[in-house]
């Protein structure tokens, strides 16, 4: 949902092409089928969630390859919720990413299900490692 | 009133006049029992100066949009996730904005078959993004754009980026279907002309509601198989799945392309290859599917790519596909081509170049069709000749990230 135009830094139809240098960038290598705003941007890291927010106990996922040690993790994109959206490091990455009926690998589904207080709104998404894939 | 008697002395006696009636008549309404009521905001101060409400040479109106046609279709701004978004309706005919509806998070846009009214499914809550949660399905009148019904559901609504066909009316008009995802796969039904929800019905592991009849709709399933769902006011629901229709390694994209009144769904893959699914008959029917790329094509990277990257023309079975040379797994990054196919042969019938970046298409069901070409990037609908591709109107300022266009003749 965010095109190429409006967020210069969202993938191309040329394809992912990842670094392992910056984690508020788009082409960060973890970031490979995340959907809306980098958290990095927002108050929280690139594994944890803003202040304020509450974070979704639920994801989906991706498998990442990192060009630093030349190995594929699997990422579990968790979003931290209750907050109107960001706005900021709007990013969309489709590596992998399946249809709505492929659900855990499926990335415009608002991945809040479990958040503290029912948070159901979309404000960020962390990056954090499941493990190898 | 008249313009001819307008001077300053007139208008201030006219003014005086009016001020003092309303005045009176707010106090014979209101009465001795409201006087400790609180301010509500919204009354006219009663300190503003007499420019303030001035008497006008000109007789403002509130206007009424014009009767929907063909050409008239809807485009919803989801903001990329922001809690409020906007719905525009717009005249094809003119490319000219009739009038903007408010939505909630991730509303869901939806049109009555004969265009009579239109429609969001919404969720708002209670202190702008957090609070209590409130869903609802608003039903507006296609003119007036004034609410006709206003439905409180159970707080159930399948949160996701907009897909057309996770909420719609059914053929007659009467009732409106809505996916829920969590706490297991279920679908709402809505009984719009009594204005009341109704149940929640169940349904196996599947996604997406195209409606058949009045009592039946379609659903595709996590195993590739499609799911006929009847039911009835008390919740009895009848299951019927078919075969597979596709490998698990064919990708389905979210946002297929449904004509409800000739019951034919075009449902292209990542790789350009169209399945139609006939449901005219009330059974799902597989028989046709065609690739729109060669294997030379395919071979230069041609996929297809964008938001609702497929359009279906209903008398001429005519297939739009908005597609690019791209790399694999950036099937949602607009594409600045659209192939025509004819849906019966499979055979291309034309390949339009748009020049841009487009990410959504639809086209009008009128014999000289339009082709809507939305781009989220620009914040732009296209409006061209679906036959030349040569541009009619082009409608700026749609909003933050508009990406869906419904259409009330599908």
């Amino acid at each position: 949902r965010v095109s190429r135009s409006a967020h210069a830094a969202s993938g191309t139809r040329e394809g992912w092409k990842p670094q392992d240098n910056d984690p508020s960038q788009c082409d960060y290598w973890r970031h490979c089928s995340i959907d809306g705003n980098i958290c990095d941007c927002c108050g929280g890291s690139l594994t944890n969630c803003p202040p304020g927010t509450k974070l979704s106990p639920s994801s989906w996922v991706a498998s990442c390859y990192n060009p630093g040690d030349k190995q594929s993790y699997l990422i579990a994109y968790r979003d931290c919720c209750g907050k109107n959206v960001c706005g900021r490091c709007g990013c969309l990455n489709t590596e992998g990413e399946l249809p709505v009926y492929r659900p855990e690998f499926a990335n415009d589904i608002i991945w809040c299900f479990g958040a503290e207080d029912d948070a159901m709104t979309y404000h960020c998404t962390i990056s954090p490692i499941v493990g190898k894939a | 009133m008249t313009h001819v008697h307008s001077t300053p002395e007139l208008l201030a006696k006219y003014r005086t006049a009016l001020l003092g009636g309303v005045a009176s008549l707010s106090l014979f309404v209101s009465g001795a029992a409201y006087a400790q009521q609180s301010p509500s905001g919204a009354e006219v101060p009663k300190h503003l100066d007499e420019k303030a409400t001035s008497q006008l040479e000109d007789d403002p109106q509130i206007l009424s949009a014009s009767t929907p046609d063909s050409r008239r279709i809807y485009i919803t701004d989801p903001a990329h996730f922001a809690v409020a978004t906007q719905t525009f309706t717009i005249d094809g005919n003119e490319g000219k904005v009739l009038s903007i509806t408010d939505g909630g998070f991730l509303a869901n846009p939806f049109a009555a078959t004969d265009g009579s009214y239109f429609g969001l499914a919404s969720t708002v809550y209670s202190r702008v993004s957090h609070g209590k949660r409130d869903d609802y399905i608003e039903v507006y009148d296609a003119k007036t754009h004034d609410v006709i019904a206003d439905i409180d559901i159970p707080e159930s609504r399948f949160l996701v980026g907009t897909y057309p066909w996770m909420t719609t009316v059914t053929p007659d008009n009467k009732s409106l279907l809505f996916y829920q995802f969590t706490p297991s796969p279920q679908v709402g039904l809505v009984d719009i002309e009594n204005k009341k929800f109704v149940r929640m019905l169940d349904v196996p592991d599947c996604y997406h509601i195209f409606p058949t009849s009045n009592d039946t709709f379609f659903m595709h399933c996590r195993n590739g198989s499609m799911a006929k769902i009847t039911f009835d006011k008390d919740g009895k629901v009848d299951v019927k799945q078919t075969e597979a229709f596709h490998s698990e390694s064919e990708y389905l994209i979210n946002t297929p392309a449904f004509s409800m009144k000739a019951g034919q769904i075009a449902w292209p893959t990542y790789e350009g290859k169209i399945f139609m699914i006939d449901v005219s008959s009330g059974e799902a029917k597989f028989g046709k599917h065609f690739d729109v790329f060669s294997d030379e094509e395919k071979a230069d990277n041609w996929r297809t790519g964008g938001w609702l990257p497929v359009a279906y023309h209903r008398d001429s079975g005519q297939v739009y596909l908005l597609a690019d040379q791209r790399a694999k797994w950036t099937h949602k990054y607009s594409s600045q081509f659209v192939f025509v196919h004819d849906a019966k042969t499979g055979k291309r019938i034309r390949k339009i170049e748009l020049g841009r970046d487009i990410d959504s298409i639809a086209v009008s069901q009128d014999d000289k069709p339009q082709l809507y070409a939305l781009s989220t990037g620009e914040k732009t609908l296209y409006i061209l000749d679906a036959e030349t591709g040569k541009e009619l109107h082009k409608v700026p300022e749609l909003g933050h990230g508009p990406q869906v266009i419904v259409a009330h003749d599908n």
